[in-house]
């Protein structure tokens, strides 16, 4: 490996490392609901206090317990989101790439709704 | 391109569409999509250095539309080109550049690889808060990239031919 390379992997490094200490800055904001999207479009809003069970049309399905969402169901052939980890924090996302739906955790300061159920 | 180079030129493509099947074989879990080892970008690679960028090119292309039809579905063909292209367009410029080995290269191709698939699913999805997947992908990239480029400059120190 020459000296380019070695600047190139510093590069990397350092941008990777900024955006991690930029995410451990904005998860320290309370979680306040979980927002669900399909397709960019906002499908609801539920707040992480009340345990419940969603189901996102026929594709997907999660659940909220104790104040942590997982996705326990989809349609999709890889089933990255059932088996991702579950989220808590503000920020922390779970995807369904191929159902176009995405779980994220908004902080109560974000949430423009109390709960809206579909 | 010279009919040796074509005769190759379909056989380097068959090798990328079977590496693109051995690594389904291989799960990876991160809890993020998109953490891939890239074992097809080994052929890229090659071709690049030893035919030339527009053949890295058009192999990336069908490669990455023939394995979709293959094994994945039409999305993974969008994100897969997404990566594909990004990787490659970075990877001619470094090359042209100079002052980067196969390694550097590599990773270059592996980091916008994995950026060039998140941006689409960023767009795809109208989500910004994906942006925090940039840090794993970029570093898994990285790892992935110099794997590739170390196997690289390996297989071609073993490769004897040019065009």
């Amino acid at each position: 490996m020459k000296k380019s390379d070695w600047m190139l992997v510093a590069v990397i490094l350092t941008v990777s490392l900024l955006l991690i200490g930029y995410g451990f800055f904005a998860a320290g904001q309370d979680a306040g609901s979980v927002v669900v999207t399909m397709g960019g479009e906002v499908k609801g809003t539920y707040l992480l206090s009340s345990d419940q069970e969603i189901a996102i049309d026929d594709t997907n399905h999660f659940v909220i317990r104790d104040g942590v969402v997982k996705m326990d169901f989809a349609t999709c052939p890889d089933q990255y989101c059932v088996h991702s980890k579950a989220i808590s924090k503000n920020k922390e996302t779970i995807i369904c790439l191929p159902n176009q739906v995405v779980l994220e955790i908004r902080s109560e300061k974000e949430s423009a709704y109390d709960a809206v159920v579909d | 391109m010279r009919k040796k180079a074509v005769a190759y030129f379909g056989m380097f493509l068959a090798l990328a569409l079977i590496l693109s099947y051995v690594e389904s074989l291989v799960p990876i879990s991160l809890g993020i999509p998109g953490v891939k080892l890239g074992l097809a970008n080994l052929i890229t690679v090659i071709v690049l250095y030893r035919i030339g960028a527009r053949e890295a090119f058009l192999l990336s292309l069908l490669r990455v539309t023939i394995a979709g039809f293959l094994f994945g579905n039409l999305f993974a063909i969008l994100y897969s080109m997404a990566g594909a292209c990004a990787s490659l367009a970075v990877m001619v410029l470094l090359k042209r550049i100079g002052t980067f080995s196969i390694i550097g290269v590599s990773i270059a191709g592996g980091v916008f690889h994995n950026i060039g698939q998140l941006v689409v699913a960023m767009l795809v999805l109208q989500s910004v808060s994906l942006v925090y997947y940039f840090a794993v992908l970029m570093i898994a990239g990285l790892v992935t990239g110099f794997l590739i480029g170390v196997l690289s400059l390996e297989t071609m120190k073993r490769l004897r031919f040019q065009f």
